[in-house]
């Protein structure tokens, strides 16, 4: 089957990516490239940088603006997923979605409507297991945004490894955070994973926080040799 | 031990349809073994104290044209649990029609008879479905969504369908089933 991975350069759809890898051809990566800060549906920060990643992993990418508003990015998601289906003829989409059933309903609608199969292959996974395979499974990823009490500026840019996931797991317990950020507490950006081809170094990068809420912007990459 | 069984044509939907039941019962404490019904086995069906038959994804539907692959759940006396798909195949074998229904989020379900599935009147559930089921004269319904009969039960057997997911937000649904030491529901 040929299919397409709603890419947002995250943990999850990057782990969602490389088990699409496993059983199909994956021939394009789709991302949703959202104005809004508050995107319902779309991780935000260093969505920017998709096309590099893409570049590292080796594959085209289709990506597409979007204001963010609610139900009007659904739209443009729908646009982007048929551009992707048209020009590389595919039977399926694959998406990173862990517990959202807002974001999987409507993936899923949007498929059924343009033919597709749908694949969620990291559909209810414990958190922990998830963020344990991806760290073991050698990826390196950075924390590059926290919307949640009590994430401060310290978790901005900080590494995942086994001590992060002791760390959100001590939070969850004390705070009820869930630790892969499946309710938007925390984003992530992949600079490494074992199917990139090649690895991305942080060039450049500001930071902005303020009460709980910030991001840590990549402004500028290069990409090395592995 | 509980068999559960999986109906993908696809292995990446195994992930998304039957893993999480698999986690469920094994948070319970339940044993259970998985085969796919193409290679299912005896063995695996009389070791089994209870089936759960899992969903699968929206475009899937090689489980019915290989219906001939399940006459088997007619023969056994134990308690069977049928999830979206495998509602449908409940259905199919005792000659209830498929209607082209789809329904894909989170709805109501209304319980409109009392059973050991759910203490529950009234739930949210999670339906990624294209085909329902009309219960037909050997079914009995149990629960419904609007004008859908999404939760029914054999009117002689301890066969059970739900058209909804209850792995996604009723776990206790499939505890309830795996757990419960009276099969009578």
């Amino acid at each position: 089957m040929r299919v397409g991975v709603l890419f947002s350069g995250g943990k999850d759809s990057c782990l969602a990516l490389q088990k699409s890898m496993n059983f199909h051809d994956v021939v394009c990566l789709v991302s949703l490239i959202s104005e809004s800060q508050e995107s319902y549906m779309f991780h935000v920060p260093n969505i920017e940088v998709t096309g590099r990643q893409a570049e590292a992993v080796g594959l085209p990418i289709v990506q597409r603006r979007t204001k963010g508003k609610k139900e009007r990015e659904l739209e443009d998601l729908k646009k982007a997923i048929g551009k992707a289906k048209a020009d590389f003829d595919l039977d399926g989409i694959v998406t990173g979605a862990v517990k959202s059933v807002y974001q999987s309903t409507r993936v899923q609608k949007i498929c059924k409507r343009l033919d597709l199969w749908c694949f969620d292959p990291l559909w209810l996974k414990d958190e922990i297991e998830l963020l344990k395979e991806v760290v073991q499974s050698g990826y390196e990823v950075i924390i590059s945004g926290v919307f949640a009490f009590p994430l401060n500026q310290e978790f901005l840019g900080r590494k995942l490894d086994l001590d992060m996931i002791r760390k959100l797991e001590r939070l969850k317990q004390e705070y009820g955070l869930s630790p892969a950020g499946e309710g938007g507490e925390l984003e992530t950006t992949v600079t490494d994973a074992p199917f990139f081809k090649r690895r991305l170094e942080i060039l450049d990068y500001d930071v902005s926080y303020k009460d709980y809420s910030g991001v840590f912007r990549i402004k500028d990459v290069r990409l090395m040799h592995k | 031990m509980i068999l559960i069984v999986d109906v993908c044509s696809d292995r990446l939907s195994y992930f998304e349809f039957v893993k999480p039941v698999e986690d469920i019962i094994k948070k319970a404490r339940v044993n259970s073994v998985t085969s796919h019904f193409l290679s299912l086995n005896h063995r695996d069906i009389s070791r089994a104290e209870r089936v759960i038959i899992c969903g699968t994804a929206l475009k899937d539907f090689g489980y019915l044209e290989s219906m001939e692959k399940f006459t088997w759940i007619k023969e056994v006396d134990k308690p069977v649990l049928g999830i979206c798909a495998g509602m449908q195949i409940l259905g199919k074998l005792y000659g209830c029609n498929l209607l082209e229904r789809t329904k894909i989020g989170r709805y109501r379900v209304k319980i409109v008879r009392k059973n050991s599935l759910t203490s529950k009147d009234e739930f949210y559930s999670y339906f990624l479905n294209s085909k329902a089921v009309e219960p037909g004269e050997d079914f009995e319904t149990l629960g419904e969504s609007g004008n859908l009969r999404c939760m029914f039960g054999h009117k002689h057997k301890r066969f059970y369908g739900c058209l909804f997911h209850p792995e996604v937000l009723n776990p206790e649904i499939i505890t309830n089933f795996v757990q419960q030491p009276t099969p009578n529901v």
